[in-house]
């Protein structure tokens, strides 16, 4: 009897905690369409079931403790530099769930995160709350809404967060992905991360409407700094909001919506801040109004095994900039003098007088003026899928997009992978050809994509003077032990929590994605998803699945800028394998692969290739043996070419040469460019499940990247090779 | 010129001074209710020149610092730049008309006490050098000082602040409105509080002066 209890309620703890482990993903599924987390959704709904039918409070999360260790084997590195970098940590992801009700639940997300290098180096880790909402059903199951931090989308041209497609990826990698993603609070769905509130009504059967939809999302996107201490961080003052609605219809198979989404900085609220003298600050006014339609022929044949549909979309956005600028103006204050005059008897005397002076200058605003882009986008999509008996599924979809060169749907654009960061071993300093532009290139480029699209560096380490900056006005670096701002880091007791990856959850600007330089292995055809401006073009997407145990993906894009200018060809195949299920053999083995190449003729005339391989093989009871193998070449065209006048020199003298009829140095041009990286990454490794919820992994990794570049004219290759190890326990409870 | 002390007045003061006063100085900035401005400035031509005097400052001010390095007594350049400075004074000093005009009508000196140019005591030269523009010509200068604005708000401002407590005549005495002679020493005239200080408050009291003897008479 007591047995039994126990196994109950340790059911019910665990299935709690698994709905827990997934909530991220789940929170969203209300606003996404992503099939994976429509997959989430409906296990959510069923754990939901059983665990969550009453009201009360849970908390559940993951717990790991890891190690990776990444050591540059080779590479032109300075002498003295150090080689390798060590992450020894325990962390904990650590979620509160309240239900007040059994339709609405509050959830708070904590992270603790402890370095084990620094575990005796200062006192106080403090604990990172990262995410708060408050979701749920009301007015009898027909109107869902979200408070706080949520995910929301609406359409591919108004509210999206394009996801990065890669086919087929390997599990190890797959999991480092969204592993780093789940830093940034991303996950795999379209949603757009924001914090505010989102209502959404639905009213279900009407008559012969099928469904009526109100939606309604308001939330900030940025705030400007308020307190002196942040002001460094904050780049952008922007007081940023975002207001959207949108209302749908479905009938009959078909359906007919309206959105309007907007993404627009305060003004007033920022120039409260002040401005600085000659300082240019660009407000920003987006807004977006698409219509949507869609059809399929579900309702027409219900027992059908296929489904046949069309949709579309189209998009009319208005974007504003609007220029302040400071500009230092006198002002004229009356002011006292107690002076000498004249007095009757021809000596002085003293006296009051009040004039006007011009001797103090202000920061008046000025408003420079507005500029306004219109633009319009147009996406069409037909799609059939379905499944032939037992034999094929298949889901097949081609869409068409026309959008021109001034559409801009902040919302909808910003990408989450940038890349270009410097992730593992940034502290060993590289050797490089000291050549102009070449060398701050190269060191952008020392990380690879594939180190930015899967690793993190995350650290909690003491706060110094180097990571805390401390009131605005004092420069940092100023080592006075007077000053009473720095008078924190003499006795302070606490540690940051600081990490690096290649993502971004941040809703950009127009002006921040024309500068972003993106990384051109993803999606250099369409980089901001199907909102992405100026182009034209197909792409296709075809997914079969043979007797429920061969996948085949297969993509092909082409798309081209406006005049001409760019044309891009996005090729892509993907196959898995179950070969366990094929041979009828109880163990697993899983075998994948995929191939795909983007490239770009006219313009830059880059080029990407991408080839995956993953194989999992299950040896014995909860053992298994993974390996994943990554290879990517980008090719960057004349992206990255700089050139520079130099003089000539003799050699012998070091002088420089002289035309001798005008006397002049004569000079050269020289060129100065990165051309290539050619990164491969090696993944292999043990899994070995503990216990239910508990597995442990070691993974060897061996990392590659060749990096080709020009520096005055000469062409140059450095090649950065690391080992990584990696090994960690983690425990969903 | 030499500041004594110089206080800014804010905005806030000013509507003060225009309003209801500070709650400590009832009578403060209560205009008597036949003050002009024109009356007050006639009689008190030093407030409105005073306005010139400060402009000049400010202009000299600025060419000086404009000089550079005007002070350094080893670089050619602020040795010129110092006898330019010099010679412009001595062009101004030498026109003896026009100095006699300043040292009478915008100095403030009685124009018995003229003995020319060569005559003038520190204090009086400083005083007539206080209007000389640097870097223009006596004639330029003269035009500048014929054009300058002056601001009749600031010399209603100043009686209203400071003019009626230094007990400045805002009006020409008429016959039987008007009762003793301006007396810092009489405790009837001068509040306690200031009596026998340097700068005696008058306030509330209100004076005229009297063009028959040139002095200055107890308002009625």
């Amino acid at each position: 009897m007591k047995q039994s209890l126990y196994q109950s309620s340790y059911k019910d703890a665990y299935n709690m905690v698994f709905k827990l482990a997934i909530l991220t993903s789940a929170v969203v599924a209300m606003a996404a369409q992503d099939s994976l987390v429509q997959k989430q959704d409906s296990l959510l709904s069923k754990l939901t079931q059983i665990a969550n039918s009453n009201s009360g409070v849970s908390f559940g999360g993951i717990a790991s403790s890891g190690y990776l260790g990444s050591s540059e084997k080779s590479g032109p590195l300075k002498a003295g530099s150090p080689t390798s970098e060590t992450q020894a940590f325990s962390e904990m992801d650590l979620g509160l769930m309240a239900r007040p009700t059994a339709d609405s639940r509050a959830i708070f997300k904590l992270r603790l995160h402890q370095d084990w290098q620094t575990t005796y180096a200062q006192g106080v880790n403090p604990v990172l709350f990262h995410w708060a909402s408050y979701d749920g059903l009301s007015m009898g199951k027909t109107l869902k809404f979200n408070i706080g931090d949520m995910r929301v989308a609406y359409s591919p041209l108004t509210m999206w967060t394009p996801q990065v497609e890669l086919l087929q990826e390997p599990e190890f990698f797959k999991e480092m992905r969204l592993k780093s993603m789940d830093y940034r609070n991303l996950d795999t769905s379209n949603g757009r991360l924001m914090e505010g509130a989102n209502m959404d009504y639905n009213s279900g059967m009407l008559g012969f409407i099928d469904n009526l939809q109100a939606q309604g999302t308001l939330a900030r996107l940025r705030n400007s700094a308020k307190k002196a201490d942040e002001v460094f961080f904050d780049y952008d003052r922007a007081d940023e909001y975002s207001v959207n609605a949108r209302v749908g219809v479905d009938a009959a198979g078909g359906h007919l919506g309206a959105s309007y989404t907007s993404a627009f900085d305060r003004i007033r609220s920022t120039l409260e801040l002040g401005v600085n003298d000659q300082d240019t600050v660009n407000f920003n006014d987006n807004s977006v109004i698409s219509l949507q339609f869609g059809y399929n022929t579900k309702s027409l044949f219900p027992s059908a095994d296929y489904v046949l549909g069309i949709g579309g979309e189209y998009a009319m956005s208005k974007w504003t900039n609007s220029k302040y600028a400071g500009v230092l103006t006198p002002k004229v204050v009356q002011t006292l003098y107690q002076d000498e005059r004249v007095a009757a008897d021809g000596g002085t005397d003293s006296t009051a007088y009040i004039v006007n002076k011009a001797t103090i200058s202000e920061v008046d605003v000025h408003h420079l003026g507005d500029s306004t882009l219109n633009g319009t986008s147009l996406l069409l999509n037909v799609f059939g899928k379905g499944n032939v008996g037992e034999l094929v599924d298949y889901n097949v979809k081609l869409n068409y997009l026309k959008s021109d060169k001034k559409f801009q749907s902040d919302l909808a654009m910003s990408p989450l992978f940038v890349g270009g960061q410097n992730i593992l071993n940034s502290d060993a300093t590289l050797n490089l050809q000291s050549g102009l532009r070449s060398t701050s290139l190269v060191n952008n480029m020392r990380s690879g994509s594939l180190e930015n699209m899967y690793y993190t560096v995350y650290q909690s380490v003491p706060l110094t003077q180097q990571n805390l900056f401390a009131k605005s006005g004092n420069a940092v670096g100023a080592t006075s032990a007077t000053e009473t701002e720095y008078y924190r880091l003499y006795n302070n007791y606490q540690m940051v929590h600081t990490y690096r990856n290649g993502y971004n959850n941040v809703v950009l600007k127009r002006g921040e994605l024309e500068t972003l330089g993106l990384d051109p292995s993803v999606s250099m055809a369409l980089p901001f998803g199907y909102a992405t401006p100026n182009r034209s073009g197909v792409d296709l997407k075809a997914d079969l699945k043979f007797i429920q145990a061969v996948e085949l993906n297969l993509r092909y894009a082409t798309f081209s800028e406006d005049s001409g200018a760019s044309k891009f060809t996005d090729v892509g195949a993907g196959l898995g394998v179950n070969v366990a299920k094929l041979a009828n053999i109880s163990s697993t083995l899983n075998l994948s692969g995929s191939y795909q190449t983007t490239s770009e003729s006219n313009g830059f005339g880059r080029k990407s290739t991408r080839l995956m391989a993953g194989i999992e093989v299950g040896i014995w009871k909860g053992l298994s043996l993974i390996g994943n193998y990554q290879a990517l070449s980008r090719e960057f065209g004349t992206m990255y070419v700089g050139y520079d006048t130099l003089p000539v020199v003799n050699p012998s003298t070091n002088l420089p040469v002289l035309d001798p009829t005008t006397n002049l140095p004569i000079t050269t041009i020289s060129i100065s460019s990165l051309t290539k990286t050619s990164e491969t990454l090696l993944l292999v490794g043990p899994r070995i499940k503990i216990t239910e919820g508990s597995t442990f992994t070691a993974q060897y990794g061996l990392m590659s990247n060749k990096i080709n570049y020009i520096s005055a004219n000469l062409p140059y290759e450095i090649k950065l090779d690391k080992t990584l190890i990696t090994a960690d326990v983690t425990v969903n409870f | 010129m030499k500041y004594i002390s110089s206080i800014l007045l804010t905005s806030a003061l000013l509507l003060v001074s225009c309003g209801s006063m500070s709650v400590d100085d009832p009578n403060a900035g209560a205009l008597p209710s036949d003050f002009k401005v024109s009356a007050y400035s006639t009689l008190n031509p030093d407030i409105a020149n005073y306005q010139l005097r400060s402009a000049v400052a400010d202009s000299n001010k600025a060419r000086k610092d404009s000089l550079g390095s005007y002070r350094d007594t080893t670089i050619i350049s602020a040795v010129k730049s110092r006898a330019e400075w010099a010679a412009d004074s001595v062009e101004f000093l030498s026109d003896s008309s026009y100095v006699r005009n300043i040292f009478v009508n915008y100095a403030g000196y009685k124009g018995s006490m003229w003995k020319g140019v060569d005559s003038l005591d520190a204090d009086q030269m400083r005083m007539v050098l206080d209007f000389n523009l640097q870097g223009k010509n006596v004639a330029q200068n003269a035009a500048w000082i014929a054009s300058f604005p002056i601001d009749s708000t600031l010399i209603q401002l100043q009686y209203e602040l400071y003019g009626q407590a230094e007990g400045r005549p805002y009006k020409n005495c008429q016959s039987g409105t008007f009762g003793k002679m301006q007396d810092p020493t009489d405790m009837t005239q001068v509040t306690a509080k200031s009596y026998g200080q340097k700068y005696p408050d008058y306030r509330p009291n209100t004076y005229c002066y009297n063009t028959a003897d040139g002095n200055i008479y107890l308002n009625k």
